[in-house]
C-alpha cells in the first residue's frame, strides 16, 4: 500500500475539517465515522471500505456524547484514518452488501484498532487544550474592557488554531503506523465479515441502549431473537 | 432615532453561532462564542462604557447545547435591544435569562440532538449505506443539519421575536414528536441493522446477535466504552477468523 503527496495533503485537508466540525465550527457531522471514514476512503481510492469502516464505527461511538462538556474521543480524524488504511489494504475483499465491501479481517482489524487508537488518544489532548485557552481569555477579557469587538473576535477565533494542528498531527500519526503494520503485518488473509459483524453488533448495542435504558433486557432479547431468527432462515 | 436589530444583525449572529465553541474552555466554556455572536450588535452601544460593559457581560461563563444556543442567542438580542432603548430592566433580563435556561435548554438540546436525532440518524444511515452507498452519508447528513441548522440559525430569528419567552421552546409541539421519534426510532433501525448484519451468508452472522445483546447490556449500563469494548469485539472475532476461516465459503 501507498499514498502519493496530494492524497497525503488531501487527508490532511479533512482530517482538518472534521477536527473543526467535531465541536469548534459548524458541527454539522461531517466529523461523524459514517461521513469522514467514507469521504477519507473515496480520497484514498475505495469508498466502499471506508463506508464499512463508517457504518462500524458510527454504532461504536454512539453513546460518546459531549454531555455537560464531558470529553469526546476525537471522532473526526480517528474516522479519516480508518476509512483511509481500510481503502489502501491489499489482498481480496468481500462484498458485504450492494455498495459494502470488507478488506481482509487482518487489515480490517488494523484498520479499526488504529482509528479507535486515535480516537481515544485524542480525547485527553482535547481536555488539555480546553484547560489552557487562560491566554485566550485573557486577550478576550483585555479586548471587552476596551471596548474592542474586532479583537475580541480574533482572540476567539485563535482557538481553533491547537485543535486543527492536533487533528492534522494525529491524523498524520494514526496514518503512518497503520501503513506500516499494513505493510509488516502477517500476509493472511481471513474473512473480514469475522471481524466486521461483532463490531457491527457492538455498535447496535451501544446506539439501542441510548433509549431504552431501562427496558435494555426486553430489546438484547430481541435483537438476539431476531439475529438468530434471520441466520436461520 | 433609536438604535434597532435588522435581520442583518441577526444574519451575522446566526453565522457566529455556528463557531461558538471555536474557543471553548474549562472556565468560561462558550462564553467567547456567545460574546463573539453578540459583537454583531455593538452598534446598540455607541458609547465605549456602554460597550466595554455590553461585550463584558456576555464574557460571563456560560455552557449549553449549540443547537440550542440560537434560540438563546435571539432572545438576548431582543433584550439587548430593549435595553439600548432605555429599558434598564432589559440589562439585568439579559443575564438572569442565560443564567436560568443555559442548563434547562443544555439538557434538552443534548437528549434531543447529541442521543437522539445523531444516533437515528445515524442509524438509518447505515442502513440506506448498505445497499445504496453514498446515498447512506448523504441522507444522514440531510435528516440531521434540516433539524439541526434549523434549529441553531433559525433559532436566532425566532428567539428575537419570542423575547424572553423562549421557554416555550420546551414545551414545542416538535420537540415531543422527535422525542417520540427517537425513542421507537432508534430500537427499530437497530434491530434492522442487526436482521441486515445477521443474514450476511457466513458463520459470522452467528457473532452479531450475541454482540449486540452484549453491547446493549454493558452500554445501556455504562460499563464499558464504545472503543473498548470494539476492541474486544475486534480480538473475539480475529479470533473466531483464525478458528473457522476454513469453513468459510
Amino acid at each position: 500500500m501507498s499514498l502519493d503527496p496530494g492524497t497525503w495533503g488531501l487527508l490532511l485537508a479533512l482530517g482538518l475539517w472534521t477536527a473543526l466540525d467535531q465541536s469548534a465550527c459548524l458541527q454539522v457531522l461531517v466529523s461523524q465515522p459514517l461521513v469522514a471514514s467514507w469521504l477519507a476512503g473515496w480520497i484514498a481510492g475505495d469508498a466502499a471500505s471506508g463506508l464499512t469502516i463508517g457504518v462500524l464505527l458510527q454504532g461504536v461511538w454512539s453513546r460518546s456524547l459531549p454531555l455537560g462538556a464531558s470529553p469526546l474521543p476525537f471522532l473526526g480524524p480517528a474516522a479519516v484514518v480508518g476509512g483511509a488504511l481500510a481503502a489502501v489494504a491489499t489482498g481480496p475483499r468481500v462484498h458485504l452488501g450492494p455498495a459494502i465491501t470488507l478488506p481482509g479481517a487482518l487489515p480490517l482489524a488494523i484498520a479499526l484498532w488504529m482509528s479507535i487508537a486515535v480516537g481515544e488518544s485524542g480525547r485527553p489532548l482535547l481536555q488539555q487544550i480546553y484547560r489552557h485557552r487562560g491566554t485566550i481569555v485573557d486577550m478576550a477579557l483585555g479586548a471587552a474592557r476596551d471596548g474592542r469587538a474586532d479583537r475580541l473576535r480574533i482572540a476567539h477565533l485563535l482557538g481553533i488554531v491547537p485543535t486543527a494542528f492536533l487533528g492534522m498531527g494525529l491524523v498524520t500519526a494514526g496514518l503512518l503506523v497503520g501503513s506500516i503494520l499494513l505493510r509488516f503485518g502477517p500476509n493472511v488473509h481471513a474473512d473480514g465479515r469475522w471481524v466486521a459483524l461483532p463490531v457491527l453488533g457492538v455498535g447496535v448495542g451501544q446506539a439501542c441502549s441510548l433509549s431504552m435504558k431501562r427496558r435494555a433486557w426486553i430489546w438484547g432479547a430481541a435483537a438476539l431473537v431476531l439475529g438468530l431468527a434471520v441466520a436461520f432462515i | 432615532m433609536k438604535a434597532r436589530v435588522s435581520r442583518l444583525d441577526l444574519t451575522r449572529v446566526a453565522f457566529w453561532n455556528l463557531l461558538l465553541q471555536a474557543s471553548y474552555n474549562t472556565g468560561r466554556r462558550q462564553a467567547l462564542g456567545i460574546a463573539s455572536a453578540m459583537a454583531s450588535l455593538r452598534h446598540l452601544w455607541p458609547e465605549p462604557q456602554d460597550r466595554s460593559a455590553f461585550l463584558l457581560r456576555h464574557l460571563e461563563p456560560m455552557n449549553t447545547n449549540p443547537a440550542m444556543a440560537g434560540p438563546l442567542l435571539g432572545a438576548m438580542s431582543r433584550l439587548e435591544e430593549r435595553a439600548s432603548q432605555g429599558d434598564t430592566e432589559a440589562v439585568e433580563r439579559v443575564g438572569h435569562v442565560r443564567r436560568v435556561l443555559e442548563g434547562p435548554l443544555g439538557a434538552i438540546g443534548d437528549g434531543l440532538f447529541w442521543a437522539g436525532l445523531r444516533p437515528l440518524a445515524g442509524l438509518a444511515g447505515s442502513i440506506i449505506a448498505w445497499p445504496c452507498g453514498a446515498m447512506g452519508p448523504i441522507a444522514f447528513l440531510l435528516f440531521y443539519n434540516s433539524i439541526h441548522l434549523t434549529v441553531r440559525c433559525g433559532g436566532v430569528f425566532w428567539g428575537h421575536a419570542k423575547g424572553d419567552r423562549i421557554h416555550e421552546l420546551m414545551r414545542a409541539r416538535w420537540v415531543k414528536l422527535l422525542r417520540v421519534a427517537v425513542r421507537w426510532g432508534i430500537p427499530f433501525l437497530g434491530l434492522s441493522l442487526v436482521a441486515i448484519g445477521a443474514s450476511v451468508p457466513a458463520l459470522a452472522r452467528w457473532t452479531v446477535a450475541p454482540a449486540a445483546v452484549a453491547g446493549v447490556f454493558l452500554g445501556s449500563r455504562s460499563l464499558v466504552r464504545g472503543g473498548l469494548l470494539a476492541g474486544g469485539a475486534i480480538m473475539v472475532g480475529l479470533l473466531l477468523s483464525g478458528i473457522f476461516a476454513q469453513r468459510v465459503p
